[in-house]
């Protein structure tokens, strides 16, 4: 998968998963905070998206640390992706 | 089915007394009394508060009345033992973190059968989501936790009352317990996912909704909102919900009810899987509720709030 086409999944993903009725995953901007105050999503939130992209993805989000780095925004989570998918390869 | 509720307008606990000065007084007086005075003072304690706090009375008895379908002298007096109980409660927690490890567990009546349970419920997944109520001394069931030798974690509602929470927060840090703060930190549940899958223990309070995302089931025949961040924590790190309550009895004595783990299902609708594993625990809580409800220590009305759409 290309960057793009992951942060398109990713965008289609955060939208589904959290069942978020007023916004389309075009709306989703690449550098929208995840947890700002236009999404405002909460633990559980973050929860349930780590466990979808975990099992999409087949990577591992370890600890809070590691997600809220990852979770910053579509941008973020892509990078954390494709390096943790690379990872996984080599 | 899944809602998100409305933030508590009013928390039982920010009324004038939940604050330092009191548990000072509670942590210093309460050691100094004889022995033989202790359930005197009790008594003089709970008529004091009983009196004078109103609201909490209200709310005791209409819970209560709901719990036991009584009404009348019985229901007052039951109200009272809440109290009664409570003041009992809080200085156990006081004492608490002064006591061995062998003066806890002294005090458990049961404790053999209940760190078998424990120990068959830890065999069935890596960690355990251990799931209480605020019924009886659920502070000193958190203790007995460690007793498994795994670290244990401890999921807390933020109260707004700031000066208590951070002395609570000291005293667990010193028992070598893990706090972490619902709706502080957005990043909790990986924190806790991480630990679950490191074998850890989870330890969360299921009676309360923590004001995110919720279930309104039926708790003794009336709709309550109840948290659903339990069975999604359970189910996110596929370990079991583990019901365990630790129930006073006469004097220091202490009895643990562990209840069977609660498998949370991972099928393709995870809405349904969260629903029945709530439920299934809502049915635990109702059950252990039931033998004691004089020591569920709710000081507010516990019916009044459903949870309304996102």
């Amino acid at each position: 998968m290309t960057r793009e086409e992951i942060k398109e999944t990713l965008r289609e993903m955060i939208v589904q998963e959290l069942r978020l009725e007023e916004i389309t995953p075009e709306e989703v901007g690449d550098d929208l905070p995840l947890t700002g105050a236009r999404l405002g999503f909460d633990s559980i939130d973050i929860l349930e998206l780590i466990v979808a992209i975990e099992r999409r993805f087949g990577v591992r989000i370890r600890d809070g640390a590691s997600a809220a780095r990852a979770l910053e925004s579509v941008n973020a989570l892509a990078d954390f992706v494709l390096v943790n998918t690379q990872e996984k390869l080599s | 089915m899944q809602n998100r509720s409305n933030a508590h307008e009013r928390r039982w606990s920010r009324h004038g007394w939940n604050n330092r000065v009191s548990l000072y007084l509670i942590r210093t007086l309460a050691p100094r009394i004889p022995h033989p005075f202790i359930s005197l003072t009790h008594w003089l304690m709970t008529a004091v508060c009983y009196v004078a706090m109103g609201h909490e009375r209200r709310a005791s008895i209409a819970n209560l009345r709901q719990i036991c379908a009584e009404d009348g002298l019985r229901l007052r007096r039951r109200s009272f033992s809440l109290f009664y109980n409570f003041s009992r409660f809080m200085v156990a927690r006081m004492e608490m973190k002064n006591l061995p490890e062998q003066s806890i567990t002294e005090r458990v009546v049961n404790l053999p059968e209940a760190r078998a349970a424990l120990e068959r419920a830890l065999a069935l997944g890596s960690g355990a989501v251990v799931a209480t109520a605020h019924l009886g001394n659920w502070e000193m069931g958190v203790r007995l936790l460690k007793l498994s030798g795994r670290k244990v974690h401890i999921v807390m509602m933020a109260d707004g009352v700031g000066d208590i929470e951070s002395e609570y927060e000291r005293s667990r840090a010193m028992e070598g317990l893990k706090v972490h703060w619902i709706g502080e930190d957005p990043f909790v549940g990986a924190e806790l996912l991480s630990a679950l899958r490191d074998g850890e223990l989870v330890a969360v309070q299921a009676d309360r909704n923590a004001g995110a995302a919720c279930v309104t089931l039926p708790l003794f025949g009336a709709p309550v909102q109840l948290p659903l961040g339990p069975a999604t924590l359970a189910r996110a790190a596929d370990v079991p919900i583990l019901p365990c309550y630790v129930l006073m009895e006469d004097g220091h004595h202490l009895r643990l009810r562990i209840d069977p783990p609660i498998q949370v299902r991972r099928t393709s609708n995870a809405r349904e899987d969260l629903y029945q594993a709530t439920l299934e625990l809502s049915r635990s809580i109702e059950a252990a509720v039931a033998e004691r409800p004089e020591q569920w220590f709710n000081f507010y009305p516990i019916w009044e709030k459903t949870c309304t759409q996102p």
